[in-house]
């Protein structure tokens, strides 16, 4: 069942919603551009649809409303150590199907690998509700198609975002107030992209043989990626993080443990104790990375962990383009069959 | 809902140097609560995350045994942040033990069969472990012939000399002690390096022989060529990784190499397994 809304109808209907659910969305960042006077669009919550941004790709992913960047796992007291309440009202998320599957990655590192849960993660994921935001066109950068991940169907409710109305589907029947029971019905399924101006070729996962390890093409990103880590920090199933163990009193009784995201690129990533680093070359790491998204995370679990949401080239300050490495990944693993 | 990250609170026991140079002290700890140490059950081979609130935490070979009730026991490396802080620390203090973690030595497949375990320098931890479990009296008989190469640069660098001098008495177990040089006249066991030694006293493989190699990168390099010679196989050959690691659950993403997790899938990994990822280890 669909609803069509007017703009004031759909705030009053945001606003009913804010009663029961905090609503994080893409929005603009006044001053937070990486250049001074620009902005960004990142993630935040949201009062009404005028806050919602949607006519350009958000710089950050959805990932930090259910992975902060930086969360307290223990304070530690004398000898006792706790682990943080944190806000439990519910949360709905505006979210692109592209990024709605990369959560699905999320959820396959922190639930579904192995025996244990990541707690942090589950107790934030159980308030978490879906509003899919319909996406026919995409972006320039985008390849959310030739990933896989253009539909997604595991949504709460989805809207379409015209000119004059917004539409709305609603599969999850709490989400249904009196704001849309007194609407107009409309008969709406989203539709979803058919085909992006990047595609991409993913090599077969057995056929990226140690040869393809050993290829100058890695020699490229040697020289030219700085090791920044925007493309981790930017991607939505980039999962890895770093903890960190902070005194607060100088007898060392009170202190904390966080864990901080990081990332395969920036450097210190494999740094042991020691002085060992077994990934030095910037080259290895996008090997890594690269590998990791379309070849590892395949054979852990049967998909590929890349959506295709192109933030990596968007954001890189080197202009290397993720889906024109995944391109010619695939034509030197093309030509080293071609030759065996 | 079980949270992963919490650690069991333990007291340390006792802290003994391990080595002449006081570079390594071996920690014994006992767990604070009732009921910790049955679910802390470990397997020679698996680790643990020490965790010293404030500090950080350290991913660490369990030493002791899993016969060994009552208390678990790790050297420790004095190299890094953490475990310079935990040298520093006396008997009685609290701190947290997380785990066990990752896998174990194959103990069911290698059952029946000859064991010979290579190591070198400090990496001898989860070995003694696993030499303390293969030969109580309710395991040896599930064993054939074992072997020990074990090798230091010198006989006060040697970890657990005590333990080491008495397996050598003993007929159940073929003892090679070695050291990379030594002043002392009186030293009766072998001069020279692991790999030497090994391609010298090792037995040759058959089918049923398999090899856990532990030591320093440079020393597992040059010993993999000589038990080649000796006929063992990539399959037979059971080696232990050490790679950067924060969770030790799989879920940082660390330690990852290819597809391996080495906290959850390792960090045991034959030889075989190995020769899959690619060299970031």
């Amino acid at each position: 069942m669909g609803y069509k809304l007017s703009p004031l109808a759909f705030d009053y209907y945001l606003k009913a919603l804010r009663n029961t659910y905090r609503i994080f969305a893409p929005v603009l960042q006044k001053g937070k551009g990486k250049f001074a006077g620009t902005d960004v669009i990142s993630y935040g919550e949201i009062n009404s649809l005028d806050d919602i941004m949607l006519d350009r790709k958000s710089y950050f992913s959805p990932k930090e409303v259910l992975y902060p960047i930086r969360e307290t796992l223990f304070y530690f007291l004398n000898d006792e150590t706790k682990a943080p309440a944190i806000n439990v009202k519910p949360i709905l998320i505006l979210v692109r199907p592209c990024d709605l599957n990369g959560i699905g990655k999320l959820d396959r590192v922190f639930l579904n690998n192995g025996q244990e849960v990541d707690f942090y993660y589950a107790r934030r994921r159980e308030l978490i509700k879906f509003a899919m935001i319909e996406c026919v066109e995409g972006f320039d950068t985008c390849f959310c198609v030739s990933m896989d991940s253009n539909v997604a169907n595991n949504y709460d409710m989805a809207v379409r975002f015209d000119e004059d109305n917004i539409t709305v589907k609603v599969v999850d029947k709490s989400l249904i107030t009196k704001d849309l029971t007194h609407a107009d019905t409309a008969i709406f399924e989203p539709a979803f992209i058919q085909e992006n101006k990047v595609k991409v070729t993913i090599p077969e996962v057995d056929l990226v043989t140690k040869k393809t390890f050993d290829h100058e093409l890695w020699e490229e990103y040697t020289s030219r990626c700085i090791a920044c880590g925007r493309c981790n920090t930017s991607c939505i199933t980039c999962s890895c993080y770093t903890m960190q163990d902070i005194k607060l009193s100088d007898d060392k009784k009170i202190g904390e443990r966080r864990r901080v995201w990081a990332g395969c690129h920036i450097d210190g990533f494999t740094n042991m104790a020691g002085g060992h680093n077994f990934r030095k070359k910037n080259g290895e790491k996008m090997r890594f990375k690269t590998m990791h998204k379309i070849n590892d995370f395949y054979k852990r679990f049967n998909e590929h962990m890349c959506v295709g949401c192109g933030r990596c080239d968007d954001v890189c300050p080197e202009y290397i383009s993720f889906s024109k490495c995944i391109n010619k990944l695939n034509a030197i693993v093309r030509e080293e069959t071609l030759h065996e | 809902m079980e949270n992963p990250y919490m650690p069991y609170p333990v007291r340390i026991d006792d802290i003994e140097i391990a080595t002449e140079d006081k570079s390594l002290k071996t920690f014994k700890f006992v767990f604070l609560n009732e009921g910790d140490e049955e679910k802390f059950a470990y397997h020679a081979g698996q680790f643990a995350e020490l965790s010293i609130p404030g500090v950080g935490e350290i991913p660490i070979g369990i030493a002791s045994s899993p016969v060994e009730k009552g208390f678990v026991k790790f050297t420790v490396f004095k190299t890094g942040v953490v475990t310079s802080h935990l040298h520093n620390m006396k008997v009685g203090d609290i701190m947290g033990l997380r785990g066990p973690l990752g896998n174990w030595y194959p103990w069911d497949k290698l059952e029946n069969k000859n064991v010979v375990i290579i190591g070198g320098g400090f990496a001898f931890t989860t070995l003694r472990s696993s030499i303390i479990y293969m030969l109580d009296p309710a395991n040896r008989s599930k064993f054939k012939n074992i072997d020990v190469v074990y090798g230091a640069r010198s006989p006060g660098m040697l970890l657990y000399r005590d333990e080491l001098f008495e397996w050598e008495k003993r007929n159940d177990i073929n003892m090679h002690i070695t050291v990379d040089s030594t002043d002392d006249p009186s030293w009766k066991y072998h001069t020279g390096f692991v790999p030497q030694i090994v391609e010298q006293n090792a037995p040759k493989a058959d089918q049923d022989t398999y090899a856990i190699i532990c030591g320093p990168p440079i020393m597992i390099k040059f010993t993999q060529p000589s038990l080649t010679q000796l006929g063992y196989k990539p399959h037979q050959i059971i080696m232990s990784l050490e790679n950067r690691m924060k969770c030790g659950i799989g879920m940082c993403g660390r330690c990852n190499i290819g597809k391996e997790l080495v906290c959850k899938d390792g960090p045991v990994f034959t030889l075989d397994e190995i020769n899959q990822t690619p060299k970031e280890y």
